[in-house]
């Protein structure tokens, strides 16, 4: 009997104890341990040469490694890693919906975007102009993210205590903050063009046996959303780059590739074809007409 | 297709000799010629006279000089059948054939050459001269005029068949120029010729 109630007192504890600890996982991407994994000062050159039309590349810098909060329990989701919560067809759409904003811009030729395989944690220059190589691009627009989710309990959270409540009862309060940046770099130049940032927070309540899956939910609905504003403010800083392109001729060098400079030419044949109408209209001229 | 009173034919044609000194001043001042040239860019940026003064512009060399020869030749000839029809043959292609560009050619940030235009008058004049060949009493003007207007008119077809298809001149002048042959230009300033001189552009006085 002594034993049963023992045993009864540690799942009151364990189950209680699930229902009072809150829980934060933090994902994130680093825009300055990509480009510059060893510190050390930024180097550039002041001029920037636009081969126009431009091509661009898009890609997510690689992905720190999770942290999370001290938690026994898997269902609080932090055992959700990155890769969980963005596969890499999420990044692609996402990538997607950027390019659809540089499309806009009226001397991009191309806009591609990179799967995140060929980006090499703490790559830097070297890793970009690879990237150059491969891909052909002359600007990249390298995304970051900043994703914190946390896991709350609510006084409903008592409910847990029965079987039935850890079932049906959504006591668990969570918010999910998700931070993007954009930021375009020359790589030639190593220069940063503009950035633009996209913020977003989901909140939501889920019952401990759904909260994984919520919390799945939460992180791609907070990188949707985050996107959404990103691509809003990346409108608005392109418009501040043209006309800081239109305004700073020295800085800004647009160059034009032969396929991009066009021209109608007359070749000597079309000169004999003139020739021969020239001389046709004189011979004419000199017929009588009816 | 026109009629005109040949009476009404000029003798001295002021409208391509303004137009051929312009071409020249436009193509040979560095910066007139970056002031009037079509770029698609800066056309976005408001800059939209570069819509129609990117014919006037040329690239240095021979894009220039043959193409100043021929607008000699062709706006001459036009001219001789009125003034008036030559400025709105200039006009339309003028409008036309940089719309085509911006429309069809978003890749060519950069056009300059009036031979578009050229196109089109080359086609006015080949008709004209048809026109005039079948209206002549004598039966050898008849059958040689007819037969060298129609064989030009042919081989004209043939060649922007041919740019279009290939995207190369007909004749290889300009492979070691830096710039691209622009076929929609010349399309659309032959159209423009072909539509004008058969009356299907609905001109105001033409209503």
């Amino acid at each position: 009997m002594s034993k049963r109630k023992d045993l009864f007192i540690l799942l009151l504890v364990l189950t209680a104890g699930c229902a009072m600890f809150s829980t934060q996982v933090h994902r994130n991407s680093s825009i300055m341990d990509y480009l510059y994994p060893q510190g050390g000062k930024a180097t550039f050159s002041e001029t920037v040469r636009l081969k126009i039309p431009v091509r661009v590349g898009i890609a997510f810098v690689p992905e720190a490694r999770v942290k999370s909060s001290p938690n026994p329990y898997l269902w609080r989701g932090s055992s959700l890693t990155t890769s969980d919560v963005l596969t890499e067809a999420d990044k692609q759409k996402l990538m997607e919906r950027i390019k659809a904003e540089f499309e806009s811009l009226g001397f991009v030729e191309e806009i591609q975007p990179i799967p995140s395989g060929y980006l090499q944690s703490g790559g830097g220059f070297a890793n970009l102009n690879q990237l150059k190589t491969m891909f052909g691009v002359d600007l990249v627009v390298l995304l970051s993210f900043d994703q914190v989710q946390f896991t709350d309990p609510s006084k409903l959270s008592l409910s847990y205590l029965t079987l039935l409540g850890a079932s049906l009862v959504s006591g668990e309060k969570n918010e999910t903050k998700t931070m993007m940046d954009a930021v375009v770099y020359d790589i030639d130049s190593q220069k940063l063009l503009f950035r633009a940032p996209g913020i977003s927070s989901v909140k939501g309540r889920a019952t401990p046996l759904e909260l994984e899956r919520e919390l799945r939910e939460a992180s791609r609905e907070g990188f949707n959303h985050a996107t959404s504003d990103l691509t809003a403010n990346l409108k608005i800083e392109l418009d501040k780059f043209k006309e800081k392109v239109k305004q700073k001729p020295e800085t800004y060098q647009r160059t034009y590739s032969p396929g991009s400079r066009g021209g109608g030419a007359t070749t000597p044949f079309m000169l004999a074809i003139a020739g021969l109408l020239l001389v046709l209209s004189f011979i004419v001229r000199r017929s009588p007409r009816v | 297709m026109i009629q005109e009173n040949p009476s009404r034919s000029v003798d001295f044609p002021a409208v391509t000799l303004t137009l051929c000194f312009v071409t020249l001043m436009a193509s040979t001042i560095p910066q007139l010629a970056a002031l009037l040239e079509y770029n698609r860019l800066v056309i976005l940026e408001g800059e939209f006279w570069r819509l129609f003064t990117g014919h006037l512009t040329h690239y240095p060399g021979e894009h220039l000089w043959y193409n100043l020869l021929a607008l000699a030749v062709l706006s001459g000839l036009a001219e001789r059948y009125g003034r008036r029809a030559l400025i709105e043959i200039l006009v339309c292609s003028s409008l036309a054939i940089p719309l085509v560009l911006f429309s069809f050619a978003p890749e060519v940030v950069v056009y300059r050459g009036i031979s578009g235009i050229l196109s089109g008058l080359c086609f006015y004049v080949a008709l004209r001269l048809l026109g005039d060949s079948m209206a002549s009493s004598c039966w050898t003007t008849r059958l040689w005029g007819g037969a060298i207007a129609t064989g030009l008119l042919v081989v004209m077809a043939v060649k922007l068949v041919w740019e279009a298809q290939t995207g190369m001149p007909f004749h290889d002048l300009f492979a070691k120029e830096t710039f691209q042959l622009v076929p929609q230009a010349h399309l659309a300033g032959a159209l423009m010729g072909v539509a004008f001189t058969l009356g299907w552009l609905p001109l105001p006085h033409r209503r």
